[in-house]
This record gives structure tokens, sequence and C-alpha cells, in this order.
């Protein structure tokens, strides 16, 4: 979050991209195992930590799968997580997991609900105002608004696109992506590569990863 | 320009997903700081359930996402070859019962033929017991019945006589606990063995003959019944429900 503008030189991304998620992730995630450990034992303070810590990918992911409503989505999620925290086992890592399932099966209620009255993407304006599809193919993709990236996320197929927001989004490990999708960590690694590469396509990021992953298939 | 060239050495790692791409989504999706209120909101659920004591429910199988949870399969996977291991020794020992009992030289008296020993333990159980007599009397008979069925075909060819040996061995044994109780003299099995004894008062003679050794000093029926009879057979039926249970397990 401290990295809000992107105008990074090469050598930035490449100790950002060891830096970034992984290690980042693992930081966050043991003072989240801490607070939610805290939490459990009636720590309202500790609860707060926990919700701070999660609330942003959390309601990234809500937001990709719901749109504009996430909000409401992920304040439901939260009671039922409040709720059954007791239930909850696991350090920060397996918390994020839980969440999102949590989160997850109340956004398909949403989505459930929501077709009976089916109503426009919200995304397809901002789409067409992507800035990266006309200009310049430099710096302007450092940075995209959310409106921006839940666009281009919401081009993806479905099983695509939420790979890609348990994966980058949440921040979840293969495995606990596969186990909130219920699909096999396979499968959801698949997914989560073919969204990436196409997410790059569309921002005109040249991905090397044409060269360096044969064994997927090549770029369509 | 440099993002090109940037971009490139990013993706080097051979990682399967390009970083750049993975960072600005992560940026851009996460930056948005959580509203106040929605906190608020999920604070006041958390100390509504914590009040109501629900921070002491029970977990489910869906709550439990601690990191040893993948283990278990290797755990399964450990028991699977445990198991296999075990059934590959179970049937290797039934191979071995089955072709190795014949060839023990200690034991001649005990013929390769394993139903009759096996069939013979029944009586022997039933026997020791302790059950009343008539109860005792019957079930003998008919559980020992099959055993004279298997060595009565080879009762009249002549090389049928270590079977037929053995399974009037057997009875001989059976014979002093049997006699004077009820019907059981009337069953098939001790019928033949009266028959090749040459009637009933002749069978103490015929067994002793046969076993090698006079029955008489044994008998004491009633004082010790349990006793020494029972341990008769069972030394020499021991191996009998061991191997007729490989066997079941075989044909399983």
């Amino acid at each position: 979050m401290a990295r809000g503008g992107l105008c990074r030189t090469g050598t930035d991304r490449e100790a950002l991209k060891q830096a970034g998620e992984g290690r980042r992730a693992h930081q966050h995630d043991e003072e989240l195992g801490a607070a939610v450990a805290r939490a459990q034992e009636g720590d309202e303070a500790a609860f707060a930590i926990a919700y701070r810590l999660v609330q942003p990918g959390l309601l990234g992911y809500v937001r990709g799968l719901v749109g504009d409503e996430a909000e409401d989505v992920a304040a439901d999620a939260w009671l039922e997580i409040a709720r059954d925290l007791g239930r909850f086992r696991g350090d920060g890592a397996g918390f994020r997991g839980w969440t999102a399932t949590i989160a997850r099966h109340r956004a398909l209620d949403h989505l459930r609900r929501q077709k009976s009255r089916p109503r426009p993407s919200a995304f397809e304006q901002d789409l067409l105002e992507l800035p990266g599809t006309h200009s310049t193919q430099d710096e302007a993709f450092e940075t995209i608004s959310t409106q921006q990236a839940l666009a281009l996320i919401a081009e993806l197929p479905r099983d695509q696109a939420e790979a890609v927001l348990l994966r980058v989004v949440v921040g979840l490990n293969g495995p606990a992506a596969a186990r909130v999708l219920a699909k096999r960590p396979g499968a959801v690694r698949t997914a989560a590569y073919r969204g990436l590469k196409r997410l790059a396509q569309r921002l005109r990021i040249p991905t090397v990863t044409d060269e360096s992953s044969p064994t997927l298939g090549k770029s369509r | 320009m440099n993002t090109h060239q940037s971009g490139g050495t990013g993706g080097t790692g051979g990682a399967p997903h390009e970083p750049s791409v993975e960072d600005i989504l992560a940026a851009a999706v996460r930056a948005e700081s959580p509203a106040h209120e929605s906190q608020d909101q999920a604070l006041a659920a958390f100390r509504a359930a914590r009040d109501a004591g629900a921070l002491t429910a029970r977990t489910r199988r869906r709550d439990d996402w601690r990191p040893h949870r993948p283990r278990r399969f290797t755990a399964r996977a450990w028991r699977a070859t445990a198991g296999a291991l075990l059934a590959s020794l179970t049937l290797g020992g039934v191979a071995v019962a089955t072709f190795g009992v014949p060839h023990v030289p200690g034991r001649p008296a005990k013929s390769p033929e394993s139903p009759p020993p096996s069939t013979a333990s029944p009586p022997a159980s039933s026997t020791g017991s302790g059950t009343p007599g008539q109860q005792t009397g019957e079930s003998t008979p008919s559980s020992s019945a099959p055993a004279p069925s298997v060595s009565a075909s080879p009762d009249d060819t002549p090389r049928g006589s270590p079977p037929r040996s053995r399974s009037t061995e057997v009875h001989c044994r059976n014979f002093e606990k049997v006699t004077g109780r009820g019907n059981a003299l009337n069953a098939t099995a001790w019928q033949r063995l009266v028959q090749a004894a040459g009637g009933e008062e002749h069978v103490p003679a015929y067994c002793a003959a046969l076993l090698g050794y006079t029955p008489s000093p044994e008998p004491t029926p009633e004082k010790t019944p349990e006793k020494t009879p029972e341990n008769k057979p069972e030394d020499e039926t021991g191996k009998g429900p061991a191997e007729n249970g490989k066997g079941q397990q075989q044909t399983s």
C-alpha cells in the first residue's frame, strides 16, 4: 500500500519481485497470525489489526467478483468472520484463505440473488477509458486505477480472474487458492498463469514468460 | 524503452507469473483503504459474538486451515503402503503355510491334509467350554461330520490311509469324552469309527493301537474333564484354525 505511485526502474522491480509479494506477505502473515490468536481469546484490538491486514485484499477480491456492491458483500462476510472466529484454526496465511472462502460464498450468494435482476457490468465504460490501450506503452501502465485494474480482470474468464485475484490481491499461495476455489492446485496454477499473461498483454508489458515457460500454451 | 528492458529482466526468474503485472494489479486493487464504518461494524459483530460465547464454537472441517493439512495425504499414503506390506506378508505367510507344512520332518503324524484338524477344532473348543453333555454331544459330531467326508473318498482307496488315520486319530482322542454322552455316537463320524474298529467295545483297543498308547489311564472323565481332553486337541489343532483362517483370507 505504501507503493502507491509506481514509477520504478527495472532493478526496483526486480527487487520488488523478490521482496514484494512473497516476503511482504510472510511478514504480514506472522503479524496476522498473532493478531488472530489474540482475537480468538477475546482481544478486540487484535481483531481490528486482523481486519486492517485482511480487508484490503479481501475487498479487492470481492470487488473483482461483484463489482460496486463489494463493500456490502465484504461487510456481510466480516459479520460471519466475526461470528465464526472461534472456529478457525490456522496461522495468518490460513486466516487469509479462510476469510477468502467466506467472502467468496457471500459474493456468490449475492450474484445468485442478482441474477434475477441483471444489470450492466460496471466495468465496461472504464475499460474503454483505459489509458493503456491507446497511449504510449511506457510508464502510463506503471500505475492504473483500481477500477481499471478490476476492469482488466473482469475481462478474463471467471476461473482465471478468481485465480489471479486470490494469488495477487489476496496474497494466497497456490494450494490455499485452490482450496478456496475447491479446485485442484494444478488447475488454479494454470488459470492464474494464463490470466496474468493475458493481463500483461493488455497492459502491453513485454512478457518473457513466452520463452521462460515452454510447458504452457504459447501466446494467443 | 527502459520499461521494456526492465520488464525483460524482471521476468527472467523463470517464475510462471510476470512480476510487474502482479505488482501493478496488487497496488491498484489493494490500494484503497477500508472504510471506517465497515470496520466498526465488523468490530461490533466481533464484540457481540465474543459476548455470546461464540469464540468457543466447535471447529468444522472447513475452518481448519492449519498448515499440516497437506501432510495428511502423505500420512494416508504411508498408511496405504503399510497396508500393502501387511497384506503381502499375510499372503506370503499363507504361501509358506501351504507349501511348508509337508516338509516339516519332525512331525510325521501331521499329514498335508489340513481340513481334518481344522474341522476337529470345533469339538475341542465346544467340549472345552464346559457346556452340558447333551449340547456338546450334538455339536461335536455335526461339526466334525465334514471331516470324514473329506477323508471318506480316500478311505476306499489304498493311498488314502494317512488321511484316514489322521481323522480317525482325532476321533479316537475325542471318543473317550463322547462315550456315554447322549447321541453323539450315533453320528456318522463316530459310526465310521465304530465300524472301522469292528464294534463299539473294540474302539479303545483300536484307538490304542492307532495312537500307540493306552488310552485307559488317561480318561478321568468326570474329574478334570475340561483340562486334559482340551489340551490334547488344542496343541495339535492350534495350527488348524490358523491355517483355516488364512485359507479364508486367501480365498476372499
